[in-house]
């Protein structure tokens, strides 16, 4: 199984690396959202009261990274679809290959994209904004970043695997999106002291929160219990989740 | 090499139950050349992807190159090859990257890949494109592409659904070439399906007419075309002439029961060169304004029309899509 995602996954980082506009488009996304977005939030936080302690950019930067890993892993199962429209899926398949590897191999390949991206938002962030980055720091949250994406998508995958449709998955997906992103708090943390309670309840409900807030207090090296604790146990779970669901489903789909 | 008994499959399509292949017993011999031919929708392909893993049978077992369909896919996968009808490859990879991508997930070593790549690359003369994106491939490239993906991990038992479809005849008649010649070098056992009856009856030593599901007859094309005994006679007419066609044939001596494709009327006769003088007095006297009468000597499809009251050719384009996804 080891040796067929890594064969996936070559062919997919060979095909990948070939297209030079996407590679400069991925990672020039990170740094808009850094250069254009940023700014304001910056200001917003150091004038409102209650907000996250610590330097502004130190916040901002580890959640630009966990967005951008939800935006780029929640739509790749995109992929998924096209392979099963020109028959590369059905030709992989009746091989002996391994059908968790034709799952892992593309989660991979979107790991490495992501952690390409992140490590970009840091160097930029780092260079421009004289951020007190820590190793250990960035290293964790790039691990954080790495389980989301292998989490989100293995269950976009295994989902555009469940409905073979685009308008289907794009709707099913767009539809999670948002909710999701908006009661995260990754890019405006919600907290007791500015949102309802209800609202606070809902998103402390939301997984991708505790991912978000244990990003963020890593990010910072501070490790209190619960944001890193139980955010580490809920990003664990999510992710032994998602792989049971996905392995589940491809080899049953799959004969 | 394949022995199936009682093979079924059956979708649910909107609430209603389509059986699109039923109790279908295979026997193919190593070394055969087999054709399963039958007309679009008839459950040529559904029978080709439960005999490659891609589907599971709804009921029924089956023993593909030496290991049970069911209980070991895996081994079955490992000693077949097989070449969709559509094909399976991305436009944006070179051609050698694609084969030997696909003879390292048979588990081939990566020099083996290479090597077996160059030889499946000069075997379907490939040679030269080795390099080129596959987008930028022609259709009969980019089906024998296709068809060295199947190949690229020298399978026993290889099984190509529609190999020729889409090509202009000039590439059906190589490609077939090229097969025929895999089959004496290698012994390979392949097992083809076609709607092209020429096809069929040029290149298979056994073919299979498969309809709505069922096999309805085997055996070489010879003896499966010696049941049709003596000539097939086909008058043409106008469209508003076909009924007084049909009642002409009917009274010609032992000919055998008409049928109408078209504009074409056609029945079966022991031997046609006594019957058609006989057969354009009638037409004459009945004022039948024929535009044609054609002897034809028999072929699969009179098989089929012998069978089935059907011609495999009228319901080309007809296809019923089979919603077995993956």
């Amino acid at each position: 199984m080891i040796r067929d995602t890594a064969l996936i996954f070559q062919s997919q980082f060979v095909l990948a690396t070939r297209s030079l506009p996407r590679i400069v488009l991925e990672l020039g996304q990170p740094i808009a959202w850094l250069l254009l977005f940023a700014p304001l939030m910056a200001g917003v936080m150091t004038n409102t009261p209650g907000f996250l302690s610590g330097d502004a950019w130190m916040v901002l930067t580890p959640a630009i990274t966990i967005y951008m890993v939800l935006m780029s892993s929640a739509f790749s199962g995109y992929a998924l679809l096209g392979d099963l429209a020109n028959g590369v899926l059905e030709r992989m398949r009746v091989t002996p290959a391994s059908r968790t590897a034709l799952l892992l191999g593309s989660a991979m390949m979107r790991i490495v994209q992501t952690t390409a991206q992140s490590l970009t938002v840091f160097v930029v962030a780092w260079i421009l904004f004289d951020l007190r980055i820590t190793l250990v720091g960035t290293l964790l949250t790039l691990a954080v970043g790495a389980l989301l994406t292998l989490t989100l998508t293995v269950s976009s995958v295994t989902l555009a695997l469940l409905t073979k449709s685009e308008p289907i998955f794009t709707t099913v997906i767009s539809t999670c999106l948002l909710p999701l992103t908006l009661l995260s708090g990754i890019l405006m943390p919600i907290t007791p002291d500015l949102a309802p309670q209800w609202l606070y309840i809902l998103s402390r409900c939301n997984p991708l929160t505790w991912a978000a807030d244990l990003a963020r207090y890593t990010f910072i090296g501070e490790y209190a219990f619960q944001p890193v604790v139980i955010g580490g146990a809920v990003l664990a779970t999510i992710t032994v989740l998602s792989l049971w669901w996905g392995t589940r489903t491809f080899n049953r789909e799959i004969l | 090499m394949i022995t199936t008994s009682g093979l079924a499959r059956s979708f649910q399509v909107e609430g209603r139950r389509i059986e699109a292949v039923r109790d279908v017993d295979i026997d193919v011999s190593a070394g055969e050349s087999v054709t399963l031919l039958g007309p679009n929708g008839a459950g040529k392909t559904t029978t080709f992807r439960m005999l490659t893993t891609l589907l599971r049978p709804t009921s029924g077992t089956a023993t593909v190159a030496g290991h049970d369909l069911l209980s070991d896919p895996t081994g079955v996968r490992r000693r077949i090859g097989y070449v969709a009808q559509g094909g399976g490859t991305d436009g944006e990879r070179r051609v050698f990257e694609e084969i030997e991508l696909q003879g390292r997930l048979y588990g081939l070593s990566k020099g083996e890949a290479r090597r077996r790549t160059g030889a499946v690359i000069e075997q379907l003369e490939l040679t030269g494109l080795d390099k080129r994106l596959i987008r930028t491939l022609s259709g009969g490239q980019r089906r024998r592409l296709d068809i060295a993906l199947g190949l690229v991990h020298a399978p026993p038992l290889v099984f190509l659904d529609e190999p020729t479809s889409g090509l202009d005849p000039q590439s059906r008649a190589a490609l077939w070439r090229r097969v025929q010649t895999l089959r004496s070098e290698l012994g390979t056992t392949v097992f083809v399906t076609t709607h092209y009856l020429e096809e069929a009856d040029a290149y298979s030593d056994r073919v299979l007419i498969i309809d709505h599901g069922r096999i309805i007859a085997d055996g070489t094309p010879e003896s499966l075309k010696a049941k049709v005994a003596g000539h097939r006679v086909e008058i043409t007419v106008p469209m508003d002439m076909v009924r007084a066609a049909v009642a002409v044939a009917e009274g010609v001596t032992d000919a055998s029961e008409p049928v109408v494709v078209g504009d074409s009327v056609r029945f079966q006769v022991p031997k046609a060169d006594v019957v058609i003088p006989e057969l354009i007095r009638a037409l004459d006297f009945a004022s039948v304004p024929t535009k044609s009468v054609q002897v034809v000597r028999p072929t699969l499809d009179d098989i089929f029309l012998l069978l089935t009251g059907r011609s495999i050719r009228e319901d080309a384009g007809s296809e019923t899509p089979t919603p077995d996804g993956m």
